[in-house]
């Protein structure tokens, strides 16, 4: 069992969402059970993962390899370490979540929709463990064609615009990552294994070049000012659950793509190009935050905030400072819980009114106590206050930064007040006040199932926020490993 | 006593747990009872350890380790030494006692159990800032109860303006808090522990001036904006827009002296910074003076006592900054009895007078509600400092007198007197306008013994608890300062002909304030007084200036960016050159979305090519 439970990982909901396909729309509520079924079964195949999960080494864990192409090296391989658990975990849990949410709000094509969702958790589970490039770029490009179905079939009005937007943009990123996957392989003796990557001696000119071309793909992914702007389009047209699994999930795939691939192999290049990715993240810090502050859209002021918070996550990457790095990871953990509450609580909102638009609201807390309450606290994790999630990671990031360098510090600290100015302004419009809108007298609390999902998350982003030692525990020795290894130059003498 | 510590912050913080789980199922008046009892066990507790280690208390409690990263350690640890039973004291009885003066005053209002949360999780949070054993741990409580602070200032959030107020409170300290986090990270980088006691200790060993400096301004920085002191005090005067027992909890006895209690708990830091501890006195005796000047010209019950709030807290600044964190101390702790009290009462008032806060609309209430005139007065001479028979009298005139002798010192004495004259005048026009002259009406109001009991207790208090600390040369108790003295060490005393001199000084200024004070309120009842001068009834235009500054470029800024960049510039960045060349889309699509895609692809591509540039740049 545990020799493939990676395999089950990727493969359960993938053949669990074709299952839900085949049951058809025709059947809705089939359909909906079968898809929580499949989503429940594939969390639990993943919670062994992290039980039997070994803190004391950094090498993989949980390994398959298994010719795939013998004709050109390839392999069906899969591992995971410290870096990547927890984003395995974080997908099969929100998965699960994302079903739930969507069990009413969703009625049309209702197996298609959840099929679409599986299929993706799938194969996201995919990229995290991928260790073979071709594999990894084949889930990589693969887990976007169920998000573009998402949003371009069940999002909103201007969604062809958003789809195509965000397919533009993320597939150009992507073809020149391929071109530099294909560079290595022929550079490292016919090798598609990142791990054999890692070791390979690279010039200063080629690890620049391959360092652009990953960094395009995964600073659209991200997304990094100044590739960010499909990202609110893409927000503001998504489905709820859309937008809570690209929120929490996918914009960490950049950031991982950073941490397995740039980071370890370019760690030259990483170390040239540092100042230019720090500005870059200090500008979506600063920046976005401000552009937050203006919007009257609630997702798209979600967006940008979410842009800013990935901000220090970059941020703490290209410091090379364990603590940073530790934090950064946290940081996405994080965000993964608030981003997909703060998604969920719009998604709650706009399932009563049918609108986004923050001056459409106003005193929602005269209705809607329960829900009030919850958001606070997500708003909360948002603006990083200690004992809420969103602190940690903040905190961890720029503290290893001021200890590299005090100024970045002093600049990303920044953030901490423009988040609390923009996220409380929306508070303050959309939750409170009087009523001024009939429509908003007529709203109904959270029902048992939206408190379930939204509680749940709360629960995790206090406990991530008081007790992060059990999640911290499971990066150290590999951060601990990578830190080691990008400090060491590839250049061979 | 060490492992039961942790219940102090862990009945309060219990009670907000059971409220948010359990809460709908129970009447407000269950959980008002609940919350209540909260603090109250907490008060158990901390009763329990000045019993046991009062004398010399020196407790420690490791609960958990928090966050452990490489070189970075931070506990949930509790440490209880003196000032930190004076604090906790404070805390939980003073919040217990407002808890339960809740129960009547909050009855029937909207929203109790989200008021009783809040209220409890300040309470926790607040004894958690105390408490902790390292900064990170305050810094977590320092958070809470500003959440708190905000949640509870909007509490009556249905009116904008008061959903206004709480934001502002938030983001106004949220700037303290930042450069407080950096004095964090200050530290931590230069002496890699954020531990009170080894900090101390490499602090001594090791002084870098540099880094205490910038440390040390923005430690002070974020005890500024938390405690309300110039110029950063303008969030206070609109929390009034809470509950009166909410200003009496959070903006009188606990929260806005966090700041304080932050600059005697890292006092070592400051006195080892030259001129450091002048500057913290200076800016406390500036912002007593000029709060005290915009106090008399007020004419809002609850705003005449935030501006008092502001320069009594100006006093206790003035006490560190001289060399006397314990006077310091005293002075918080005589401040949160009477002002707790004042607002209290001052909230009374307002229900008797139907939401109407206007004081010059108020008079002749002595008659009709003794009891809320003899605990008020009482309040009220503790604020102006009446000589000998007011605890201010051994605290406020002890800080002002001790001034006079420190080196540098004369000028803060002149600014910190001329402050008393100013509190004893708008102390006492406050009283003469509500409680004397001619009889203005309100509703009746019947206060229960769950109202009458705190204000009672607190009146007591704001005449007695001076009595633990008689002026050098008196006969009487003198307890205070010797038992502070192990942590905080003996301040500098007058004696001789300049300890008469300014004793008689302060009490004279005092004796002039209320003569004063008298003829204010006359002016005031005939529509000529001193809130005519708009100057001060302005505040010095201050936050006005303030308000008109800066969220304004704040915003026009943010909107340039939005309007010309996120949606003018990533468009107009080319202008189709590439949308040919791209083949994009259908027309059909070209048509509905404007031909925006192509150009959004084309800014895009721009966007990569600039950046390549810069990378070929770097290789060439």
């Amino acid at each position: 069992m545990n020799a493939s439970l990676l395999s089950y990982s990727i493969w359960i909901p993938i053949v669990g969402g074709l299952l839900v396909l085949a049951v058809g729309d025709r059947r809705a509520a089939l359909a909906r059970w079968l898809a929580l079924i499949v989503s429940l079964l594939a969390f639990a195949v993943t919670i062994p993962l992290y039980t039997g999960f070994d803190t004391h080494t950094a090498a993989m864990q949980f390994s398959e390899r298994v010719s795939w192409i013998p004709s050109l090296n390839i392999y069906y391989h899969l591992g995971v370490d410290g870096i990547s658990l927890w984003f395995i975990l974080l997908t099969s849990f929100l998965t699960v979540l994302v079903v739930i949410s969507s069990w009413r709000n969703v009625q049309t094509r209702v197996a298609q929709f959840m099929a679409a969702f599986l299929i993706m958790e799938g194969m996201m589970i995919g990229v995290f463990c991928a260790l073979d490039a071709i594999l990894f770029y084949v889930f990589w490009e693969a887990m976007l064609i169920p998000m573009f179905l998402i949003i371009g079939v069940w999002g909103g009005r201007r969604r062809v615009y958003a789809t195509i937007k965000f397919f533009l943009y993320t597939f150009l990123g992507s073809v020149l990552m391929l071109v530099a996957l294909l560079y290595l392989y022929f550079h490292s003796g016919n090798s598609f294994d990142l791990l054999v990557y890692q070791h390979t001696p690279l010039g200063m000119t080629a690890q620049i070049l391959i360092f652009i071309a990953f960094f395009v793909a995964f600073a659209v992914k991200i997304p990094m000012w100044p590739v960010h702007t499909w990202l609110p389009d893409a927000h503001v047209e998504a489905p709820t659950a859309g937008s809570v699994v690209l929120a929490a999930i996918m914009l960490k795939m950049g950031a991982y793509g950073f941490l397995r691939l740039s980071l370890p192999i370019v760690p030259d290049a990483s170390h040239k190009l540092a100042w230019l990715m720090i500005l870059l993240s200090l500008i979506a810090i600063i920046y976005v935050a401000l552009v937050a502050i203006v919007q009257e859209d609630m997702k798209k002021l979600v967006a940008y905030s979410s842009i800013a918070h990935m901000g220090f996550v970059t941020l703490g990457f290209f410091v090379f400072d364990s603590v940073a790095i530790e934090g950064s990871i946290i940081q996405m953990l994080s965000h993964g819980f608030i981003s997909a509450a703060m998604f969920l609580c719009i998604g709650v909102l706009y399932d009563r009114m049918h609108t986004r638009n923050i001056k459409a609201y106003g005193g929602v807390a005269n209705v809607m106590p329960i829900f009030a309450a919850l958001m606070m606290l997500f708003a909360m994790g948002n603006v990083g206050l200690p004992g809420t999630s969103g602190f940690v990671g903040e905190f961890m990031v720029v503290l290893g930064t001021y200890q590299v360098n005090p100024w970045y510090a002093i600049l990303a600290a920044t953030g901490l007040i423009t988040g609390a100015s923009y996220t409380l302004w929306l508070f303050k419009r959309a939750i409170f006040g009087g009523i001024v809108h009939p429509e908003v007298a007529a709203l109904k609390d959270l029902d048992a199932r939206e408190m379930l999902v939204l509680g749940t998350l709360a629960a995790f982003t206090l406990l991530l926020g008081v007790w992060p030692a059990p999640f911290l525990d499971i990066v150290h020795t590999s951060v601990q490993h990578l830190v080691a290894q990008i400090a060491v130059s590839k250049i061979p003498a | 006593m060490n492992e039961w510590l942790f219940l102090i912050p862990g009945f309060p913080l219990l009670g907000a747990l059971l409220n948010s789980i359990f809460g709908e199922h129970f009447s407000p008046r269950q959980i008002g009872r609940m919350a209540a009892t909260m603090p109250f066990l907490s008060t158990l507790v901390v009763f329990a350890v000045w019993m046991t280690h009062g004398r010399d208390p020196n407790l420690h409690e490791q609960v958990w380790t928090w966050i452990s990263v490489g070189n970075f350690h931070a506990n949930i640890g509790f440490h209880v030494d003196q000032v930190t039973l004076v604090m906790i004291s404070i805390a939980s009885f003073v919040g217990f006692l407002i808890h339960l003066f809740s129960q009547q005053y909050l009855n029937g209002d909207y929203g109790e159990r989200r008021y009783y949360f809040y209220l409890n999780l300040f309470v926790g949070g607040m004894l958690i800032l105390t408490m902790a054993d390292n900064l990170l741990l305050l810094y977590l409580g320092w958070e809470t109860v500003g959440l708190c602070s905000y949640a509870l200032v909007a509490h009556w959030y249905r009116k904008q303006e008061n959903a206004w107020a709480g934001r502002k409170a938030f983001v106004v300290t949220r700037i303290g808090d930042t450069a407080l986090a950096l004095a964090i990270f200050i530290l931590f980088a230069e002496y890699h522990t954020l531990n009170y006691h080894t900090l101390f200790a490499a602090v001594a060993a090791r002084p870098d001036l540099l880094a205490l400096t910038i440390a040390g301004i923005l430690v002070l920085i974020g005890a500024v904006a938390k405690s309300a002191q110039f110029p950063l005090h303008i969030w206070l005067p609109d929390s009034m827009a809470g509950p009166s027992t909410v200003s009496a909890l959070i903006h009188a006895a606990t929260m806005v002296t966090a700041g304080v209690y932050l600059c005697i708990r890292l006092y070592p830091i400051f006195a080892a910074v030259p001129g450091m501890l002048w500057v913290i006195g200076l800016s406390g005796a500036f912002t007593a003076l000029y709060a005290a000047s915009c106090g008399i010209a007020q004419v809002d019950i609850k705003r005449v006592l935030a501006y008092s709030t502001i320069s009594q807290l100006g006093y206790m600044f003035l006490g560190v900054g001289i060399g006397a964190p314990s006077l310091g101390l005293f002075h918080l702790l005589v401040h949160a009895c009477f002002k707790a009290l004042l607002f209290m009462g001052a909230g009374v008032v307002i229900l008797i007078y139907s939401d109407n806060h206007d004081i010059r609309q108020m008079g002749g209430l002595k008659k009709q509600q003794p009891f809320l005139r003899w605990t008020f007065l009482a309040g009220i001479f503790a604020l102006a400092a009446v000589p000998v028979i007011s605890a201010s009298f051994y605290s406020k005139d002890a800080i002002i007198a001790t001034a006079f002798i420190v080196p540098g010192g004369k000028l803060l004495w002149v600014l910190a007197l001329l402050g008393a004259v100013f509190t004893a005048i708008y102390a006492f026009r406050l009283y003469f306008l509500v409680f004397e002259g001619p009889e203005k009406l309100g509703e009746p109001y019947q206060m229960g013994w769950g109202m009458k009991i705190p204000l009672g207790i607190l009146a007591v208090a704001s005449i007695g608890i001076g009595w633990l600390q008689f002026p050098p040369g008196w006969p009487g108790p003198k307890i205070w300062l010797p038992w502070l003295a192990p942590e905080l060490g003996m301040p500098p005393a007058p004696s001789g002909d300049v300890n008469i001199f300014l004793q008689v000084a302060g009490s004279v200024a005092t004796l002039i304030g209320i003569a004063i004070a008298y003829k204010a309120a006359q002016w005031e009842r005939e529509g000529r007084g001193l809130s005519r001068i708009a100057f001060l009834f302005n505040a010095w235009f201050f936050d006005r200036i303030f308000l008109r500054i800066f969220p304004p470029i704040w915003y026009a800024f943010a909107h340039i960016l939005d309007r010309l960049i996120e949606q003018g510039g990533f468009q107009l960045m080319l202008l189709g050159g590439l949308r040919d060349g791209f083949g994009l889309g259908s027309r059909a699509l070209e048509a509905g979305e404007n031909g925006l895609i192509s150009r959004y692809a084309s800014g895009m591509i721009l966007g990569l090519v600039v950046l390549l540039f810069i990378a070929w740049g770097y290789l060439l």
